[in-house]
C-alpha cells in the first residue's frame, strides 16, 4: 500500500508539474533552494552542545563558533563564476563569492582612508580576519563574523572606516572638527551582540533593502554633526544610515533590551518607507505620506503661503490620534519608523499605545501577519516549531502503536485522547516522546529565538507557553491517534506526502501566481489560499479523501509559511544577482558608454525614470538615452542570469527578479556618472580660464546687455546671462547656469561696472540715468512703506473675532507715525546709490521726488495690507 | 539674448499648461469652482482674509477674498524628478528656500525651488531626486 501510495504520489506531483508546466515553467529560485537551503542548524548544534540548556538565551551561544557555523550556512548558498580580480594580496577567485563579492565592491571603503596602508591585511585569507585587523583584534573575534553576517543576511555593510558619509570635513578621521582614530568608528562587544541580535528579528522587507548601501557609527561620545544631542541615527535616501551612542545601547541580563533595537531597527524603516515609495511607483517619496497611512494615524498636511509670501508646510495630528510616543506624532515618517520598530522590538506596549487600526495594518502588511506581544510571540514560535516537529510526530505515533518498553511519563493522560483507545504502553510512550519534544522546543525557542526569553522572563509567561506547548502537542499527536482508529492506512499517505514537505515548488509558485506587480505588497492573504489550493489538488490526486487531502495541503502550508517562504525566495535572488555582479558591472557600463559617446544636447524634456541622479546633473539627450537603453539592459541582464545552466524562463519570476536588479543596477551607473562628475568639474574650471578673456572683451565691446543703469543687481544678472550666452561648452554632468555663473561672477563680470569702458558708457547715458534714478523713488518708497506696513499689521494684529474694519484704523494711525522716518530712509538709501553720487543727485531733489508720489504710495500700500 | 530667454520660457510655460489651472492673482474663487467643481473641504489659515481650498486628488488653491492665490498640487508622472525641474528652470533665476526652520527630530528638511519668471515652484527632500509638491503663483 505504502509503495502504491507513493506512485500515485509521484504521478500527481508529475502531472501538477505537467500541468502547470505549459504556462508556468520552472522557477530558478526552486532550483537553487533545493540546493542551498537546508534547515539553519548552527544555534541548534549549540544548545545541543550545552549542559545547561534551561538557562541559556541567545547572548548564551554569542561566540565565534556560533557565528562560524552561521557564516558557513549562508555561504554554502552562493555559487557561481568565481570573482575575478585583487584586493590587496588577494585573488578574489579563490574566496568564497559573497568575501570576493564584497571587496570588490567595497574593499577601497574599509580601514583607515586617511592612510590605507597603516593596517597590516597580510596572513588575512578571509574576510573576518580582514575585518578583524580593523579591530586590531585576533583573526577568530567575533566583530569580523558579526559584520559579515550582517551583509550577507541584508546585503548591506557595517562599515569599518573612518569616513562619515555627509560627513563636514573632506578628511577621513574628523568629525566635529576633532581627530579620531579607526577605532572610535567601531563597536563594542554590547553593541555587536546587539547588530547580531537584529539579525535574527528582522525578515522581509528588511532584508531586501537594495536602496541601502552601509551603516556607519560615527565617534563615540560624539553628537551627529549638525544635530543636537538627542538625534542618534538618520537614515538618507542616498544609502546610509549614521548611528551615534544613543542608538546602540543595550541592556538587561540577556540583552535583549535597550534603545539599539529600537533605534537601528527606527533607521532601517526608514529605508524601507523610501524603497517601497520608490516601488509602488505611487509618485510619493514615502510609502509613510500615502493617504491609506496617513488616514490611519490621523495626519494631514497644511500648506499655505503666509503673509510674508514664505510657503508653510507643517503635518498635523489629528486631535485624539493614539501614537506609540510623542516623537511618532512629529510626522508620518517619523511614525512609521518609530512605530514599526516599536512594533517588532516592543510588542506588548505597542499593542497597548495604539489604534488598534494601526496595529493590525502594520501586522498585516510588514509582518506577514504576526505580532510580537506576549500572545503573538507565543502563537508564532509554536507554530514554527509545530511545523518543524510535524514531521518528527509522525513517526512516534507509529514506533508508541507497537511499543512494548515501560515510559515513565505522565505528560499526557487517557482523557487527552477522546474517543481513542490506547494501550498503557502506548500513552506513557506518546507522553515521554512529547514531553522530550516539549523541553526542546522550549529549549530552542529561548536559544535560538532572538525573542525567545524576553517573552518566557515571567512565571506567568512561562507556565502559558508550557500550557499552549502541552496543548498543540496533544492535538498533533491526537490526529493521528484518531486517524490511526479511523483509517490504518491513515498514516502510510501522510508519510508519503511528507516527501514533498521539503519541496519548496509548490509554495514558490503559489508566490508567483498572488504576485501583482510588487513583492512589496502584501501577498500573504493569497499565499495561504493559493498554496492550500495547489497543495490540494496533488493531494487530491492520489484519489485521497476530501478532507485528508485539506489536512495534507494544510500540513504543507504550515511547512511553507509565507515568511519564510518569501524570504527564501527573495534571498535566492539577491544570492544570484550577487553572484553575477561583475556581469552587472560590464552591461552596465556598456549602456553607459553607448550614451556617453552620442551627439549631446539639453534642449529635450527629462524623460524616464529608471535612472534619475540624485544629486547634480545630466543633459536631457544622455539622461533619456540611459532611460532607454535601461529596460533593454534590465532585460538582458535578467535573461543572462543562471544557476548551474538554467536560466529564467517563468515570465513571474523574470518580472520579481528585475525589481532586485534594477537598483543594483541604478547603483552602479550612479558610480560612473559620481565619478564623470567630479572629473567634468575638474575640467569646467580650467576650460573657463581659456575663454572668460575673450568674454570679458566681447561685454565690454557693447552695452545692449545693460538693461537697467540704476539697478545694480539687475545689472549684475544681465552680465551674468550674457556671458553665459557666450560660453559654447555644454558640460554633460552640470547644470550650465550653476556651473559657470560662479565662475563668470568672479571673473568677467566682478569688476566690470569700474571699467573705464563702462564708466565711459555710463557718462553717454547721463539724461537716462537721472531718468532711471529718479524712477527708483516710487520703489524705494514704496518697499519702505511695505516694511512699515508689515510692522504696524504685526503690533496691531488681527484676530479671527475682529472685523477688518476694527483694525484699519489703528493700522493707519500706526502707519503716519511713522511715515517720516519711511521718508528718511528712503533718502537715505537713494544718497547711497553711486549712481546718486556719481551724478550729484541732492536729498533736496529726491524730496520733491517724493512728495509727487506720497499720497499715492501710501493709499496703495494701506490698501493692499490692512 | 533676453528675447530668447523670454521664449524660452514662455514656451515652458505653454508646454506645462497642458492641464488647464488657474491664473493666479486674477482667477476668482467662482471660476476655479466652475472649473473645479466644489472643493471637498475649506480651511481657514492664519493669513488675512484668506483661506485655502481642497479638491480631490490631493489639489489645494489658496485664495485671498475672492482671488486666488496660490495652487498646490501634486507633481505628475514626468513632474516627479527633480531633475526635470531642473531643467524647466535652466534659464531662470532659481531661489532654493529651505522650508523646515525648525529641525523636527532627524528628519531630512524639505526644501522649494522656485523660478518667480514662471511663477513655480517645487518641494522636495534634501537628498532627494523627487519632486514631492508643485507650487504654483503669479509670475513675477
Amino acid at each position: 500500500m505504502k509503495q502504491n501510495n507513493l506512485f500515485l504520489l509521484g504521478l500527481a506531483l508529475l502531472s501538477f508539474a505537467a500541468c502547470t508546466g505549459q504556462k508556468t515553467p520552472k522557477s530558478l529560485a526552486t532550483a537553487w533552494q533545493k540546493q542551498h537551503l537546508q534547515e539553519s542548524d548552527s544555534l541548534i548544534r549549540a544548545v545541543a552542545s550545552s549542559n545547561n540548556q534551561a538557562s541559556m538565551c541567545l547572548s548564551s551561544v554569542f561566540n565565534s563558533t556560533t557565528l562560524k557555523n552561521e557564516v558557513a550556512e549562508y555561504e554554502r548558498r552562493f555559487s557561481g563564476n568565481p570573482v575575478r580580480g585583487s584586493w590587496k594580496h588577494l585573488d578574489l577567485s579563490t574566496l568564497p563569492i559573497p568575501q570576493a563579492n564584497f571587496l570588490s565592491k567595497y574593499g577601497r571603503e574599509i580601514g583607515d582612508l586617511a592612510d590605507p596602508e597603516s593596517i597590516d591585511y597580510s596572513g588575512c585569507y578571509d574576510l573576518p580576519c580582514i575585518f578583524n585587523r580593523i579591530y586590531q583584534k585576533e583573526s577568530d573575534y567575533i566583530a569580523g563574523y558579526v559584520h559579515y553576517l550582517w551583509y550577507l543576511k541584508f546585503g548591506h555593510y557595517l562599515s569599518l572606516d573612518n569616513k562619515v558619509p555627509d560627513q563636514k570635513s573632506p578628511t577621513p578621521g574628523v568629525y566635529n572638527n576633532k581627530q579620531f582614530t579607526v577605532l572610535d568608528y567601531l563597536y563594542d562587544e554590547k553593541e555587536l551582540y546587539g547588530l547580531w541580535r537584529i539579525t535574527h528579528l528582522l525578515v522581509e522587507p528588511y532584508i531586501s533593502l537594495t536602496n541601502t548601501r552601509e551603516i556607519q557609527r560615527i565617534p563615540r561620545k560624539e553628537n551627529l554633526e549638525g544635530y543636537p544631542m538627542g538625534v542618534c541615527g538618520l537614515a538618507s535616501s542616498a544609502g546610509h544610515i549614521r548611528l551615534q551612542d544613543g542608538c546602540l545601547q543595550v541592556h538587561n541580563v540577556n540583552q535583549d533590551r535597550g534603545f539599539l533595537y529600537l533605534g537601528v531597527i527606527h533607521e532601517m524603516t526608514h529605508m524601507v518607507d523610501y524603497l517601497q515609495a520608490q516601488q509602488r511607483k505611487n509618485g510619493g517619496w514615502y510609502r509613510s505620506h500615502e493617504q491609506d497611512y496617513l488616514d490611519i494615524v490621523g495626519f494631514y498636511k497644511v500648506e499655505y503661503t503666509d503673509a510674508n509670501g514664505k510657503l508653510v508646510s507643517e503635518w498635523k495630528l489629528k486631535e485624539g490620534a493614539k501614537t506609540i510616543r510623542s516623537y511618532a506624532a512629529t510626522s508620518p515618517v517619523e511614525n512609521f519608523a518609530d512605530t514599526l520598530a516599536y512594533f517588532r522590538q516592543e510588542g506588548e506596549e505597542t499593542k497597548s499605545k495604539i489604534d488598534a487600526r494601526q496595529y493590525s495594518w502594520i501586522s498585516s502588511n510588514y509582518f506577514h501577519g504576526e505580532s510580537y506581544d506576549k500572545v503573538g510571540n507565543r502563537t508564532r514560535l509554536l507554530k514554527k516549531y509545530e511545523s518543524a516537529f510535524t514531521s518528527q510526530i509522525l513517526p512516534k505515533v507509529m514506533d508508541c502503536s507497537s511499543t512494548k518498553n515501560a515510559y515513565q511519563s505522565n505528560y499526557f493522560s487517557a482523557s487527552d485522547f477522546p474517543g481513542a483507545t490506547l494501550t498503557p504502553w502506548m500513552l506513557k510512550c506518546l507522553s515521554s516522546e512529547a514531553e522530550t519534544m516539549a523541553n526542546t522546543i522550549t529549549a530552542r525557542v529561548k536559544t535560538y529565538e532572538a525573542d525567545g526569553c524576553a517573552s518566557l522572563v515571567f512565571r506567568e509567561d512561562q507556565l502559558a507557553w508550557s500550557d499552549a506547548v502541552r496543548d498543540s502537542l496533544r492535538r498533533s499527536f491526537g490526529v493521528y491517534v484518531q486517524e490511526i482508529a479511523n483509517d490504518p492506512e491513515y498514516l502510510e499517505k501522510v508519510k508519503d506526502f511528507n516527501n514533498t514537505l521539503k519541496d519548496p515548488f509548490m509554495a514558490n509558485e503559489a508566490i508567483f501566481q498572488c504576485y501583482k506587480g510588487s513583492t512589496k505588497d502584501n501577498l500573504k492573504p493569497c499565499y495561504d489560499t493559493k498554496v492550500v489550493e495547489i497543495a490540494k489538488r496533488a493531494a487530491l490526486d492520489l484519489k485521497l479523501p476530501d478532507d485528508q487531502a485539506t489536512e495534507m495541503s494544510e500540513l504543507y502550508l504550515r511547512s511553507h509559511t509565507y515568511t519564510e517562504v518569501t524570504e527564501k525566495l527573495y534571498l535566492s535572488y539577491r544570492t544570484i544577482i550577487s553572484a553575477h555582479d561583475e556581469l552587472i558591472r560590464v552591461e552596465s557600463e556598456d549602456v553607459w558608454q553607448q550614451c556617453l559617446n552620442m551627439p549631446h544636447n539639453d534642449d529635450e524634456k527629462h524623460s524616464g525614470s529608471i535612472y534619475t541622479p540624485r544629486n547634480g546633473y545630466l543633459v536631457s539627450s544622455f539622461f533619456n538615452c540611459l532611460n532607454a537603453q535601461l529596460p533593454m539592459t534590465l532585460q538582458d541582464l535578467v535573461r543572462s542570469l543562471e544557476y548551474e545552466g538554467q536560466r529564467i524562463t517563468h515570465p513571474v519570476e523574470e518580472l520579481i527578479v528585475l525589481e532586485f536588479l534594477e537598483p543594483r543596477v541604478v547603483e552602479v551607473i550612479r558610480e560612473f556618472h559620481k565619478e564623470a562628475a567630479e572629473f567634468e568639474k575638474e575640467q569646467l574650471g580650467s576650460h573657463f580660464e581659456e575663454i572668460s578673456g575673450s568674454i570679458k572683451d566681447f561685454l565690454l565691446s557693447d552695452f545692449g546687455w545693460v538693461k537697467s543703469l540704476t539697478d545694480r543687481a539687475a545689472m549684475m544678472m544681465s552680465c551674468r546671462m550674457e556671458a553665459l550666452g557666450q560660453i559654447d561648452f555644454l558640460p554633460l554632468y552640470h547644470l550650465k547656469r550653476d556651473a559657470f555663473s560662479e565662475l563668470v561672477m568672479q571673473g568677467p563680470c566682478r569688476d566690470i561696472m569700474s571699467d573705464p569702458a563702462f564708466l565711459k558708457f555710463l557718462e553717454s547715458s547721463k539724461e537716462k540715468v537721472d531718468r532711471e534714478v529718479f524712477s527708483k523713488v516710487e520703489m524705494t518708497l514704496t518697499k519702505k512703506a511695505e516694511e512699515r506696513a508689515l510692522y504696524c499689521k504685526e503690533i496691531i494684529p488681527w484676530k479671527w473675532e475682529r472685523t477688518r474694519v476694527t483694525v484699519r484704523l489703528p493700522r493707519k494711525g500706526c502707519m503716519s507715525l511713522g511715515w517720516e522716518d519711511v521718508e528718511r530712509a528712503v533718502i537715505e538709501e537713494l544718497l547711497k546709490d553711486p549712481l546718486s553720487q556719481r551724478f550729484k543727485i541732492s536729498e533736496s531733489d529726491f524730496r520733491s521726488k517724493i512728495s509727487e508720489v506720497r499720497d499715492a504710495v501710501r493709499e496703495k500700500v494701506e490698501e493692499k495690507h490692512f | 539674448m533676453r528675447l530668447l530667454f523670454i521664449f524660452s520660457l514662455v514656451m515652458i510655460t505653454s508646454c506645462g499648461a497642458q492641464k488647464s489651472g488657474p491664473n493666479y492673482g486674477k482667477t476668482t474663487v467662482k471660476e476655479l469652482l466652475t472649473e473645479k467643481g466644489e472643493p471637498t473641504k475649506e480651511e481657514l489659515i492664519p493669513v488675512e482674509d484668506s483661506k485655502v481650498l481642497h479638491f480631490d486628488g490631493g489639489e489645494k488653491y489658496q485664495v485671498k477674498n475672492d482671488i486666488v492665490t496660490n495652487g498646490y498640487l501634486n507633481p505628475s508622472k514626468e513632474e516627479r524628478n527633480l531633475i526635470y525641474w531642473k531643467h524647466a528652470f535652466k534659464d531662470c533665476d532659481v531661489v532654493t528656500q529651505k522650508l523646515t526652520e525648525k529641525q523636527v527630530g532627524h528628519e531630512r528638511p524639505e526644501y522649494l525651488m522656485k523660478c518667480d519668471a514662471l511663477g513655480k515652484g517645487v518641494v522636495y527632500t534634501e537628498d532627494s531626486d523627487i519632486v514631492l509638491r508643485v507650487v504654483e503663483y503669479e509670475a513675477k
